[in-house]
């Protein structure tokens, strides 16, 4: 009987707590999610399966030095390696022309960068420290890489919940920003149709990525990982001459290191550092930093148009929110809602990857600031 | 609270410059594109004037 116990005492089930166990479930929800409703499936099915291999007792994925995971992490996430590549992909894939042809919509990213900074503000009143603050306001950036980049530098132990929440309420913009849209703008106002942009050549859409390059980072010098393979992943599209590159950075390897990044950030997600009442506050706070980063965005977009001559529809404020393309399919879908025939996708387009330049300086501003 | 006030109003601020600047090099990039687009087109027009 005694041989019987030591042998149990060998294997996980011996160690398995109620913890460990909601762990599991919260795992299984994800991967359930990612599958059956098609909620951010690249990133969720991954975290979701990483959340359970961390507590699997005696697995030992995320001991330091030696688990398989932790060594994805320690040279894929803190070493800051994988979010920069993700972004180099998503320059790859991003058209900035709609944003060149109607430059004022930038502003509008812009806009909806404050409900970052309300939540940090409101994080911090909640007892959260500045560095986690900061952390969980960039959640309504609406942006994972980012979110991941900040959390790795200022603060790890949330890294896997700011990004599940991050990644969660990307895939409920659909339901979480019509509501807000509607509440703050008349069905006139959805019904404004944006002025038709001019074509934009081919020099400008090459020149963009090279002068936000010069801009941003001196600027912002904090943002340049992540703004440096963004815009380097752009010039690959634009150039026209790195086709293969251009594919690569957009397809294979966007590909690999997002498994990377989705199995790490869930391997994060122990019992003991996830199940902790901070953590129901911080999924909170990010559904609110969505919430406001929605608004402020709309609200700018009315203010604006409160100065110009040709209106701006004010739905587009809340593609400013970054979520590519999401926020700009849902901006077209309500706006679609008021006059069937007014087609805002492309316009929306232009505050959308203004988000992402935003949320990505508001993080170098963050790390500039609150140190790394 | 203090650090906090000071976080949020440079960050805000700060974010908004960063448009600000990009706005503008957007705009003068734009002005320089089609000042030497003109000017190519109407080397053009004056070589074929020229071939004529």
């Amino acid at each position: 009987m005694s041989t019987l116990y030591s042998l149990f005492q060998t294997t996980g089930l011996f160690y398995v707590t109620p913890g460990i166990v909601v762990m599991w479930i919260i795992g299984l929800t994800l991967i359930y999610l990612a599958i059956a409703k098609s909620y951010e499936p690249l990133l969720l099915l991954p975290i979701g399966f990483g959340i359970i291999l961390a507590n699997l007792p005696l697995a030992g994925l995320m001991i330091p030095h030696e688990g398989l995971i932790w060594k994805f992490y320690e040279y894929g996430i803190h070493w800051e390696i994988i979010p920069p590549v993700i972004f180099l992909g998503l320059g790859a894939l991003t058209d900035f022309g709609p944003l060149i042809a109607n430059p004022r919509l930038i502003f509008l990213g812009a806009g909806a960068q404050a409900g970052v900074y309300i939540t940090f503000f409101a994080a911090q009143a909640f007892g959260f420290d500045l560095k986690e603050a900061a952390t969980i306001g960039i959640i309504g950036g609406a942006d994972g890489p980012t979110t991941i980049f900040l959390a790795s530098k200022l603060a790890p132990s949330l890294l896997g919940v700011c990004a599940v929440a991050a990644y969660s309420y990307m895939a409920l913009v659909p339901i979480i920003q019509p509501p807000v849209m509607k509440l703050l703008t008349t069905a006139d106002e959805r019904r404004i149709r944006m002025a038709k942009g001019r074509k934009v050549g081919k020099l400008e859409k090459m020149l963009f990525p090279i002068v936000s390059t010069f801009v941003i980072i001196l600027l912002v010098p904090a943002s340049a990982p992540l703004i440096a393979m963004f815009m380097l992943g752009n010039l690959f599209r634009e150039s026209g001459v790195v086709g293969r590159l251009h594919d690569t950075a957009q397809n294979e390897l966007m590909n690999i290191v997002t498994i990377f990044l989705g199995i790490s950030v869930g391997a994060t997600m122990n019992a003991e550092n996830f199940l902790r009442p901070q953590v129901i506050f911080v999924f909170c706070l990010g559904l609110f930093a969505f919430v406001i980063s929605t608004m402020t965005g709309v609200l700018l977009a009315k203010l604006m148009n409160l100065f110009s001559k040709n209106k701006i529809n004010p739905l587009l404020g809340a593609a400013g929110v970054s979520a590519v393309p999401m926020a700009a399919r849902v901006v077209h879908k309500v706006g679609m809602e008021a006059d069937k025939k007014n087609y805002l996708l492309m316009y929306a387009m232009g505050p959308n990857v203004a988000g992402v330049i935003g949320t990505v300086i508001a993080a170098g501003i963050f790390l500039t600031l609150l140190g790394g | 609270m203090g650090d906090a006030v000071r976080v949020f109003l440079i960050g805000l601020l700060g974010v908004f410059t960063g448009m600000t600047f990009l706005y503008f090099s957007i705009k003068i990039t734009q002005t320089a594109v089609t000042a030497v687009e003109s000017k190519r087109k109407a080397r053009e027009v004056a070589g074929q004037g020229e071939d004529k």
